[in-house]
């Protein structure tokens, strides 16, 4: 089912007009004049690494078995002869023969293209080429050793002299020729040759492939492809030249004595269409999307600009533009989808030659978008210290709520940023064991740095504190928050029991694990107020976090006790300190009295643990308090900014 | 409609019903393909007077994909090499699966290749076949076979464990009357108010062996009987008798347009539209 989606792609697209050319990074133009003469070479490359992408051709011939040249443009060895590394197996004299017989052939591969075309087209630049390999093999501008101030450890290599004179460090680069300023790759004569060279070639592939029945297209008597060509790439973890979906290089994986891609009879054409297709998917960002260490691709069947709003959902889903997305709900996307759409997602990872299929989903393209937009909505949360956000990748992004389970981001396991992948898609719950990780990323942080990681974007004073001691950035609190929530109330959804669903905002339930998170915020705003916000060092966040969101009882004893010292230094600060203890007095009595009491004066009787559920709730009931009272402040400065104008409200970071 | 069909419900933690075309790095159909159902009640019962034509599949439960990873091995075992451990078991090498960029000593050859498996978690089907006689079984009465099928399905015995798909994912089964009303109750204990499943899975392996050649039968004959065949010999020496009887089939996949519609996976040979129809 994929092959064929992704073949009905590349039909739908027109991906398969001209195979005959591929794009291909050439760095180097050797310029000609009319006679052969050398005048030249010249470097295409903008920033010095690589060259300028041309549309070359490009053979279908398999070029595992070595001695194959392309026409028109290749390395060195290919144009003459040279090997890239000659000092390679010098002791080896077998492997070295073999690697000196590869690069002769290449090179007589090379020539006979060269010849053949200009038999057949009587191409005056052709007659130049000729001239310019007529009097020697190895050309001026290149040299091989040392370079003009060697170092003591300096290994030989290639260099080339450039038109300007300049002796440049050759790396495994691309040439082409231009005879007389005309570019042989751009010339049309020469490029309709070689198209009808392609077809040859695919001619004579067709006619000695055996025949068989394709499992792509359920045609019969068709040639059935030995090796699937093109190589695909742009996969993690594959080498450079590409990998194979469909590869039985070892005996381990053919089975009933089928040889090579028999086991998995596909046509020569089908194989190339659905590798074109992933290859195309795989070099645009309008298809396909990096998530740590895989790719995933995803398109609708008929429609190009649909699949727009899932690259930008992953990857830079700015929370202006989230909010726009559910508030609009029948606008953009949904109305071009006159017609029901199919939508493709395929996730794939390297293991080296090879390419994995993780996993593979179709649907309707509406209830993809339909799920996406409640993947949004359930990722809600009031957001800690709203400031502009401008870090490159938004809190909501799926790289960003992967980090959350992690210290740092290369720590990251391809798996999970995948499964979140997946259930935004298919719109179900991810699993319960994710809140582990992201609960001990949560607590370590807060104990470490304070509250101040909460903050969206984190507090400017944290972040310092972070960076100093050269710890990784983790991801800021609406990302932790959010994915928790997603967590808990997905999770929470087919379930009978009552675990209260997490509303975006604080909100009143009489659940003891998301109050005691609450009691525990207010704790913490009362310290604060009590040292007048000018408190160095660690506060019962840092010191109590952990105890009071595992063990309550035993943790919020001790906090109960503090927090009565803290309410009488804050009453004794003046008409306005005795107001604010009184009303913060009511706001901890409002909470505590959910819990059952002794006796009259004694502290409230805390649960004595918490599931993995129940501190996901407390670490919700304590950011969600910890916002609340935060904006409530930021609005009272507001107010005092605007009836002082002389004072501007306190804005960091 | 004949009365030669059973029904066996068959049900497992995993499975994987792999594609042809991702079976290095497997990729699992999402439905059980016939010649895995045929696999399943050829584990509890077959002889070569009889062949299964599977009839149907109900699908009760779809499963969930899942993915892992395991270290396996890229070498087969060789014939030469299983002898030698008959025979003398100190000299037998094994092939191992230990990693190749060790720097442990002893060096080793490795022939550890890591392979990625998409498989189905939690799945349950319904296989309702027909029990055909082959060409050795035309002497017999049917029933016979029919009888002892039902038999030993229903008290749970099996020559081998029947998987699902792969070897190492074990399946239970259980003999059920009637397919429909088996998948009415079943749906109806897993309390699932579940939409009709309906999907088109394209063109999906019905089976290795073209089904002309089954039908046909094959059967491996005692020493005796083999040397009892008069048959000319060929050339000089001994002399060629058969081993076996009916046909030694060439391995030949078969496509056929698959398609779940109401849960059900209609797959018998005279109702499906096969890529290549298998006698031409």
């Amino acid at each position: 089912m994929l092959l064929k989606a992704l073949y009905d792609f590349a039909h739908s697209r027109h991906l398969l007009d001209d195979l005959a050319f591929a794009p291909k990074a050439i760095r180097w133009v050797i310029q000609l004049d009319v006679a052969g003469n050398l005048l030249g070479v010249v470097d295409t490359s903008e920033d010095g690494k690589r060259g300028k992408e041309f549309s070359a051709p490009f053979t279908s011939r398999p070029k595992v078995a070595g001695g194959i040249a392309e026409f028109l443009a290749d390395g060195i060895t290919a144009l003459f002869g040279l090997d890239m590394e000659p000092e390679n197996d010098k002791d080896n004299e077998r492997k070295r023969k073999d690697r000196d017989a590869n690069n002769t052939a290449k090179l007589a591969d090379f020539k006979r293209q060269l010849s053949q075309a200009y038999a057949d087209t009587q191409h005056p630049a052709l007659a130049a080429l000729t001239n310019f390999y007529g009097d020697h093999s190895m050309p001026a501008f290149l040299r091989y050793g040392l370079s003009q101030q060697a170092g003591a450890n300096e290994k030989s290599s290639w260099w080339l002299t450039t038109a300007k004179g300049e002796e440049v460090k050759l790396k495994p680069d691309n040439f082409t020729f231009q005879v007389e300023h005309q570019l042989l790759l751009e010339d049309e004569t020469l490029r309709d040759w070689w198209r009808g060279q392609h077809r040859q070639e695919i001619g004579t592939r067709d006619t000695e492939a055996q025949r068989g029945i394709c499992l792509i297209t359920g045609a019969d008597d068709v040639p059935i492809a030995a090796t699937h060509t093109p190589k695909i790439k742009g996969v993690p973890n594959t080498q450079e030249f590409g990998a194979a979906i469909v590869s039985f290089d070892k005996p381990a994986f053919a089975s009933y004595g089928f040889d090579q891609s028999r086991n998995a009879p596909a046509s020569t054409e089908a194989a190339t269409a659905y590798s074109v297709a992933l290859n195309h998917m795989l070099a645009t960002n309008k298809h396909s999307l990096q998530v740590g260490g895989m790719k995933v691709c995803f398109w609708a069947r008929n429609s190009e600009d649909v699949t727009d709003v899932l690259a930008w959902a992953f990857e830079q889903p700015k929370p202006e533009s989230v909010r726009d997305f559910l508030r609009a709900p029948r606008t953009g996307t949904e109305v071009a989808l006159a017609e029901p759409e199919e939508f493709y997602s395929v996730t794939l990872s390297g293991n080296v030659g090879r390419i994995v299929v993780r996993h593979w989903m179709q649907m309707p393209l509406d209830s993809a978008i339909a799920n996406l937009r409640q993947w949004f909505a359930d990722l809600q949360i009031e957001v800690f210290s709203p400031f502009l956000f401008s870090d490159k990748i938004p809190p909501l992004a799926l790289f960003r709520l992967a980090c959350t389970t992690v210290r740092d981001a290369k720590d990251l396991q391809a798996d999970i940023p995948a499964q979140l992948y997946r259930c935004a898609l298919d719109g179900t719950a991810p699993p319960l064991s994710l809140l582990r990780p992201i609960l001990n990323r949560l607590t370590a942080d807060l104990c470490k740095f304070g509250p101040g990681i909460l903050e969206t974007p984190i507090a400017s004073k944290t972040f310092k504190e972070i960076t100093d001691s050269k710890t990784p950035i983790p991801p800021p609190g609406q990302s932790r928050m959010a994915l928790i929530r997603l967590i808990l109330n997905r999770n929470n959804q087919d379930r009978k029991d009552s675990d209260p669903m997490i509303e975006p905002q604080v909100f009143e339930t009489k659940d003891e694990a998301y109050n005691c998170g609450r009691l525990l915020a207010l704790f913490d705003d009362l310290q604060m107020r009590a040292h007048d916000y000018q408190l160095e060092g660690a506060g019962v966040v840092e010191r109590y976090y952990g105890a009071a969101s595992s063990a309550p009882n035993s943790a919020f004893g001790i906090l109960w006790r503090l927090h009565q010292h803290h309410l009488k230094k804050v009453s004794r600060q003046g008409d306005k300190g005795r107001a604010a203890a009184e009303a913060i007095k009511r706001k901890i009595a409002e909470i505590a009295a959910l819990f059952p009491q002794p006796a009259p004066l004694q502290p409230p009787q805390f649960p004595r643990t918490f599931s993995l559920q129940q501190q996901g709730r407390f670490a919700l009931g304590f950011y969600q308090q910890k916002a609340a009272d935060d904006a409530a402040r930021r609005t009272h400065q507001a107010k005092q900014g605007d009836a002082q104008p002389n004072k501007t409200p306190e804005t960091t970071p | 409609m004949n009365n030669n069909r059973i029904t066996l419900r068959v049900w497992g933690d995993y499975a994987c019903f792999t594609r042809p075309e991702m079976k290095v790095e497997r990729v699992s159909y999402p439905v059980m393909t016939p010649s895995a159902a045929r696999g399943m009640l050829e584990a509890v019962f077959w002889e070569p007077q009889i062949c299964y034509l599977i009839d149907t599949i109900h699908v009760v439960k779809r499963g969930r994909w899942f993915s892992f990873r395991r270290n396996e091995v890229a070498k087969v075992i060789q014939l030469g090499s299983v002898k030698v451990w008959m025979e003398a078991p100190e000299k037998f090498k094994p092939i191992q699966a230990d990693d190749p960029g060790s720097k442990i000593p002893p060096k080793r050859e490795s022939t550890r290749a890591q392979r990625n498996m998409l498989a189905l978690q939690e799945v349950e089907y319904l296989i309702t076949a027909e029990v055909r006689p082959t060409e050795l079984g035309k002497q017999q009465p049917l029933v016979k076979y029919f009888e002892e099928i039902k038999r030993r399905a229903r008290s749970g015995k099996c020559f081998h464990r029947p998987a699902l798909g792969a070897r190492e994912f074990a399946a239970d089964f259980e003999y059920e009357e009637d397919a429909v009303a088996a998948f009415a109750r079943r749906r109806q204990e897993l309390c699932a108010s579940q939409q009709p499943y309906d999907e088109d899975l394209g063109l999906m392996l019905y089976d290795v062996f073209a089904l002309n050649d089954r039908a046909i039968g094959f059967q491996w004959l005692p020493e005796e009987a083999a040397l009892t065949d008069v048959r000319p010999a060929k050339g000089k020496g001994k002399p060629a008798a058969p081993r076996f009887a009916g046909v030694q089939a060439e391995p030949q996949a078969v496509f056929f347009h698959a398609a779940v519609k109401q849960d059900v996976l209609d797959c018998h040979p005279d109702r499906v539209r096969f890529a290549r129809r298998n006698n031409d």
